[in-house]
């Protein structure tokens, strides 16, 4: 077994006879079916868009000590790989979903850095005196409106100089027009607002679905 | 101005624990190192350890109020689609006596009137059912899947709940709808033949099986309800295996009964 390390805090690559993992180091049992290698955990690709993003390499940033507002979490599979890296941090779990919310409480009775809320992300104010500002705010929600809620939340939660990964759906914005067109309104409407660091496609894992990373003013 | 671990108003601060806040504008001060100032914790490990603890019981709370609400809602749906399909069928009829008078809508507003409620209720049915289906996904994703959503929301009204249903033995799940025949097999003694037609005998996989293998396949259906429930109550993870031994288990049955 070989342990690779990659710029990203606790993720490591792991050769096992000869095939390739993306892990993160973790002393927790699985959480959605993962595989375990003695102190890491599987991030498998197919379930997690983040997953995809750490793998191909991009330069994104994630520190342990960070504080993170997750919009979108449904049962936790990514939150449970995020709270392995920022395992110094708090990451504020949102999701308004009561069925997926069974699971994220479950990683969060088991996690000291995971703070689940059962909240509308379309409401903030509904969070706001629980949630403090954060270095970066998550989101993946399949919402037409989301760019909007993106805004909003980091408006009340987003420091100056915080970062924002965003996971677009073009089927969720409008399930007709093309996806390009989509992303570059997206993009457009988001420079308003954010610096646009990088956006990145996560075909073949997650069909027409992008990943857009942005830092705040 | 109220945060979760306190209110602060004209610059004096209270200390009270509640997660349900609003406030409508971003705060101007750190939520963090203001409640450590003002010592309602010794430090960051005690403020996140408490609110982490606050949150899971709050939130559990909170979870478990609207999942309970949402399968009453189910079975008030369920209900409605029955009520409006009564309706129909009663209008129907009184409408049938009226044509078989002789009477046409030409002569008689009444016919209009009748022809038209009939087809308004119809269409208030199927909308009824298009929300059913939706509900019935939402709350319990694998019942739906196994069971189909209006077998599936007539076992969670005739149990009383999804929680009902998810405490039910197989055995017990496989005769719900067919009580008054129970009561009645049991009434007449050993020689009464026990039932067999609970509600699960209207899914297309049973009712459409040979007689002699019918109970085989509505025990084997019994089951695989009985584990989408307890995963739809219990976890909320979704387990597209239960559909699949589902179909294999009829073609089985459906080749030994010729
Ligand atoms: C694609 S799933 C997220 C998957 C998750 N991020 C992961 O990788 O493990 C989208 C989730 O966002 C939730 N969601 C959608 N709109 C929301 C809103 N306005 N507030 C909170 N959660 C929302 C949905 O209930 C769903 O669970």
């Amino acid at each position: 077994m070989r342990v690779i390390e990659t710029r990203i805090p606790n993720v490591f690559i792991l050769e096992v006879d000869g095939r390739k993992f993306l892990v993160t180091r973790s002393e927790y049992p699985p959480h959605y079916g993962e595989r375990k290698f003695n102190g890491f955990k599987e991030w498998r690709l197919s379930r997690s868009k983040l997953g995809v993003l750490v793998e191909r390499g991009i330069k994104i940033k994630i520190e342990r000590d960070w504080k993170i507002l997750y919009l979108g979490a449904a049962s936790g599979t990514t939150v449970s790989h995020l709270a392995d890296i920022a395992d110094r941090g708090v990451i504020y779990a949102v999701e308004y979903a009561p069925r997926p919310f069974i699971g994220l409480l479950r990683l969060a009775r088991e996690r000291k850095n995971v703070i689940p809320l059962l909240r509308n992300a379309e409401l903030p104010e509904s969070y706001n005196g629980i949630v403090e500002r954060v270095d970066l705010i998550y989101q993946d929600i399949a919402q037409k409106n989301q760019i909007e809620i993106f805004e909003e939340n980091a408006r009340f939660f987003l420091r100056d100089g915080g970062y924002g990964i965003i996971m677009v759906k073009a089927k969720s914005m409008d399930s007709t027009a093309d996806p390009r067109k989509i992303y570059s309104e997206v993009m457009e409407r988001l420079e308003n607002n954010f610096r646009i660091i990088n956006s990145v496609d996560l075909e073949p894992y997650h069909k027409d679905h992008i990943a857009i990373e942005v830092g705040y003013r | 101005m109220k945060v979760w671990y306190g209110e602060i108003k004209d610059d004096e601060f209270r200390r009270k624990f509640d997660l349900d806040v609003r406030n409508e504008r971003p705060l101007d001060f750190d939520l963090v190192g203001f409640a450590i100032e003002n010592s309602v914790f010794s430090d960051r490990d005690e403020y996140y350890e408490t609110l982490r603890e606050l949150a899971i019981k709050n939130e559990e709370r909170r979870m478990k109020e609207i999942l309970r609400s949402e399968d009453m809602f189910i079975i008030s749906l369920i209900r409605a689609y029955d009520d409006a399909l009564k309706c129909v069928n009663l209008l129907s009829e009184r409408l049938y006596d009226i044509k078989s008078l002789g009477y046409e809508d030409e002569e008689s507003p009444p016919v209009a009137w009748l022809e038209d409620r009939i087809e308004s209720l119809k269409k208030l049915r199927k909308e009824l059912e298009g929300e059913l289906e939706e509900k019935m996904l939402a709350v319990a994703p694998n019942l739906t899947r196994v069971a189909g959503h209006m077998i599936g929301a007539r076992l969670i009204e005739r149990a009383g709940g999804l929680k009902r249903l998810a405490m039910l033995p197989s055995s017990k799940i496989q005769v719900i709808g067919a009580e008054r025949a129970l009561y009645r097999a049991l009434s007449r003694g050993k020689r009464g033949k026990p039932p067999k037609h609970g509600i699960i005998y209207q899914h297309p996989l049973v009712r459409t099986l040979g007689r002699r293998v019918r109970g085989k396949m509505a025990r084997y259906l019994a089951g695989k309800i009985s584990l989408a429930v307890r995963l739809d109550y219990f976890s909320g993870r979704i387990d597209d295996e239960l559909e699949m031994g589902l179909k294999k288990r009829f073609h089985d049955l459906k080749g030994g009964s010729g």
